[in-house]
């Protein structure tokens, strides 16, 4: 057959066609998302949300704020409808936290991820959530955490994704009990998985007389211990440091009972300082089923209010930071152990990591490995086993669940006893005016021969020093070797009392942290001084009184440091050059705001000050900045320490000498920059995940008041990220009503398209406050 | 009516759920073309078409701020439409007859 000749417009079109295809094909996957109407734009503000769940009928309705107030039929239906409303606003969240905890993020992101990987797999988190299921899984808890689950998997499977999933182009596996774990394991460990054991052992290894700089509360030494210590250098230390917890974090809360509130009703205030983030980790929920009724904030993938209100009680929580973490060191013989005189086989399991490579998944065995005492890190020639409260079965839900619930302090303190980790201060307040504060969590009592020991170094783990009686790594604890519930240092019914991660107490039985583990006393000071002056003045505080101290930026560090300058000022030699930032510091009032130059001059005079100190010493010991002591450590040095000689010269140099030196590098510094005002170098940068790769969905940059060693509480370097007050809250009771105020540093929603990403941002700069009041 | 208009409203409406409507509306609108050069003129009218229907959507429901801010990926939606669309023209080329 002999096929018709095409006219030339025949020929052309099919060409075009053909060309059309080559042209389409490589661009389909952005046509796919990006051309007009694509996928990536698709996004619908849902005010108002029905559903009908397995187990009953539930609402979720958004106010102006993007919170969501979820009310149903019953128990299950509300947290199924918690579930999907979390995961409608957060689940590129929730996923990539539970993925960093399973050790998942490379087969995402790709290789550079792949140590992170390592270690969460090496640490076995996954198994300690699973422990703490395991625990739940015949319980009332149980069929929530279920019913949550299948929320979430109900809105993976039928609703809109969040752009970030199809940038990556993947659809979030299904959710899980035991993801909800890992999340609870993950913000306990951001508290309280902290390397500072071994990285003291380091400093006194190579700079023994800075142990003055870390003083210890319970003054016991253990120098046989040091002598075990096999090998920890310094590249473990930079290796284990980006897996730790934030030291920085910090919190404030405090309580003010009936007898000094102008209403006469007690009143609560709290601001969890964490990482500033996009989206930020706090969720605002509301939620009502029958009589059970709470609102507050939680982090996403945690279907109950963690801080927050009920019609009977609220509570707020700040870190404890105490000592939860352990290391042993063994004798081992290939892949045995000597564990009380009897040779142990580490415990193997081997797991696959996924990792994106070349644009393909390629798997990589890991063999994490385990003693009696916990799982092994071994890196660098030096291997360690680690035990952790959150290593074990833990109750936390429960205690949380029971604060939810919770009709009185008295109730509230019964379900604080299911608290284990991370040990926090909880501050309470109840509408029949009483008031406590408990650190409620779980702290390991070390002993060696029958005697407590500290917990701030390595033990020998094939001697059995220092191990947690009844811990059961991956299983469930008996508990029994740690502080009982009652004997841990509380106050009930206090007229006032105010945490701000400070020592909870001094002269206690227990070994419960080093100064290391404890922040320094400023803030605490501060809200301290703030109240009795108030109560001094006015007699009663009010709402606005709480505002007015969580919008509190005076500088204590400033008040003493630069205090003690002026006391001291014919000892010191100024140069021309420093005289005029001197006179802008002892003309200035202490605080922090955006536009001080004094504040400017004091935040980098801080850094330098600390350096110009400790630069010398530290550095030939191959230490370095953060080896640092404390700032309250420097402050109190007297002033011919042997920390401010500098070793490098023939002269001896006291501290008006190095005041005067970081006094000059401050000079420099502001200078050769062209800083002017704090708010120059004080800008509140919050930035996504995908991040600098793609910056459209940061939020936007200000200037900022406020510094770490301030209770309006703003750290603008990044360790990785800024950290600032996470979620400000003030809460109360009337004769009719409860009433909580609160603001968080972003949005509720994650959603880069919705009204709700970024609203609450300005609010939270300003001190100002989203209000929630519920009738009885 | 006219089978390229036809064509070319089927194609807008689905440009509303997925992008092979560029090319239904542009070849649709290419119909009114009498040479290539027009014919892809045409097409891409038809995407530029589809993409200020886009971009009216996103005012109505209050995103198109947002979306502006993506920055290169706005840019890409406007750059998608002009190219596919253009290309789309070229489909109906069969019609110039150029013996």
């Amino acid at each position: 057959m002999k096929l018709r000749q095409l006219k030339r417009g025949e020929f052309l079109s099919l060409l075009s066609i053909a060309l059309l295809m080559i042209i389409i094909s490589p661009m389909v996957l952005y046509l796919d998302l990006f051309a007009p109407f694509g996928e990536f734009w698709k996004y619908s503000e849902q005010n108002s949300i029905e559903l009908d769940t397995p187990y009953g009928k539930a609402a979720i309705e958004y106010d102006k704020y993007g919170t969501p107030k979820i009310e149903a039929d019953n128990m299950k239906s509300l947290f199924y409808a918690v579930g999907y409303a979390q995961a409608k606003d957060r689940m590129f969240q929730m996923d990539l936290q539970r993925r960093l905890m399973k050790g998942q993020l490379s087969e995402v992101f790709g290789e550079s991820l792949n140590e992170t990987d390592e270690f969460y797999v090496k640490m076995n988190f996954v198994n300690a959530a699973e422990a703490s299921w395991e625990y739940f899984r015949n319980t009332e808890f149980a069929e929530y955490l279920n019913a949550y689950s299948e929320g979430v998997n109900d809105y993976i499977e039928n609703g809109e994704l969040q752009p970030e999933f199809k940038l990556l182009d993947y659809t979030p596996e299904k959710w899980t009990p035991v993801d909800t774990f890992l999340i609870n394991k993950l913000i306990a460990w951001e508290l309280t998985g902290d390397f500072w054991d071994l990285e003291r052992a380091y400093i006194l290894k190579k700079l023994p007389e800075a142990k003055e700089l870390y003083p210890e509360y319970l003054n016991h030494s253990y120098p046989i211990i040091y002598s075990e210590i096999p090998n920890i250098n310094k590249s473990l230390l930079d290796w284990l440091k980006q897996f730790e917890g934030d030291k920085s974090f910090g919190s404030n809360n405090w309580v003010i009972s009936g007898k000094y509130t102008a209403s006469g009703y007690p009143m609560l205030a709290n601001d969890p300082h964490l990482s500033l983030t996009v989206p930020p980790v706090w969720y605002r929920m509301h939620l009502k089923s029958k009589d059970f009724e709470v609102w507050g904030v939680t982090f996403p993938g945690v279907p109950v209010i963690i801080i927050g209100q009920n019609r009977f009680v609220s509570w707020g929580v700040t870190n404890v930071g105490a000592d939860v973490i352990d290391f042993y060191t063994y004798r081992f013989d290939g892949d045995r152990y000597l564990y009380k005189g009897k040779w142990l086989e580490v415990e193997k399991e081997k797991r696959i990591i996924k990792v994106l490579k070349d644009g393909e998944i390629k798997e990589q065995e890991i063999t994490v490995e385990k003693t009696v005492h916990g799982p092994i890190i071994e890196k660098f020639g030096t291997k360690v086993a680690v035990a952790w409260t959150g290593f074990t079965a833990t109750t936390e839900l429960k205690a949380i669940f029971g604060l939810n619930r919770a009709s009185s302090v008295a109730e509230a303190i019964d379900a604080l006893r299911w608290f284990n980790v991370p040990a926090q201060n909880f501050v309470l307040i109840d509408r029949f005016g009483n008031t406590a504060y408990y650190p409620a969590g779980k702290y390991p009592i070390r002993e060696k021969d029958g005697d407590p020991v500290p917990g701030n170094i390595i033990f020998n783990g094939s001697n059995g020093d220092g191990e947690w009686r009844g811990f059961k790594p991956y299983g469930v604890s008996t508990w029994e070797g740690f502080i009982p519930f009652e004997q841990i240092p509380h106050l009930i019914n206090p007229d006032y009392v105010a945490t701000a991660n400070q020592r909870p107490v001094f002269e206690y039985r227990y070994y419960i942290g080093d100064s290391e583990y404890f922040a320094d006393p400023y803030r605490g000071m501060r809200i301290y001084e703030m109240i009795e002056k108030r109560i001094a003045e006015k007699g009663k505080l009010d709402v606005d009184d709480m505002i007015e101290m969580q919008k509190d930026v005076y500088s204590k560090p400033a008040e003493f440091i630069l205090g003690d300058i002026r006391d001291n000022l014919s000892k010191i030699q100024f140069s021309d050059k420093t005289r005029p930032y001197v006179d802008e510091l002892l003309n200035w009032d202490y605080r922090m705001v955006s536009d001080s130059k004094a504040a400017l001059i004091f935040s980098i005079f801080l850094k330098e000050y600390m350096n110009e100190t400790f630069y010398d010493e530290f550095n030939s010991a191959g230490l370095g900045e953060e080896n640092y002591p404390k700032l309250w450590v420097l402050q109190n040095l007297p002033e011919d320490s042997r920390w401010f000689d500098d070793t490098r010269t023939p002269e001896k140099e006291t501290k008006w000498d190095i005041v005067e030196r970081a006094l000059e590098r401050t000079a420099r510094i502001i200078e050769s920059n062209g800083y002017e005002r704090y708010g120059d170098i004080n800008i509140f940068m919050a930035t996504h995940p995908f991040s600098p790769k793609i910056l459209f969905m940061n939020y936007p940059q200000f200037k900022m008041n406020g510094s770490d060693y301030t209770v309006y509480n703003f750290r603008y370097d990044y360790r990785p990220f800024q950290a600032g007050s996470s979620w400000r809250m003030i809460t109360t009771f009337t004769e009719s009503s409860a009433k909580m105020l609160g603001v968080i540093p972003g949005g509720n929603s994650g959603n880069y398209f919705s009204d709700n990403y970024a609203d609450q941002l300005e609010m939270w700069r300003d001190c100002e406050y989203i209000v929630t009041e519920v009738g009885y | 009516m006219n089978s390229g208009i036809i064509l070319f409203l089927i194609g807008f409406a689905i440009s509303g759920f997925h992008w092979i409507g560029i090319v239904l509306a542009g070849a649709g609108l290419s119909f009114f073309g009498r040479s290539i050069k027009t014919k892809v003129l045409y097409g891409t009218v038809a995407g530029v078409m589809i993409w200020f229907a886009f971009v009216a959507y996103t005012l109505s429901i209050g995103i198109y701020d947002k979306v502006t801010q993506t920055g290169t990926l706005f840019n890409l939606s406007i750059f998608l439409s002009i190219v596919v669309g253009g290309a789309s023209g070229l489909i109906t080329a069969y019609q110039t007859d150029y013996r």
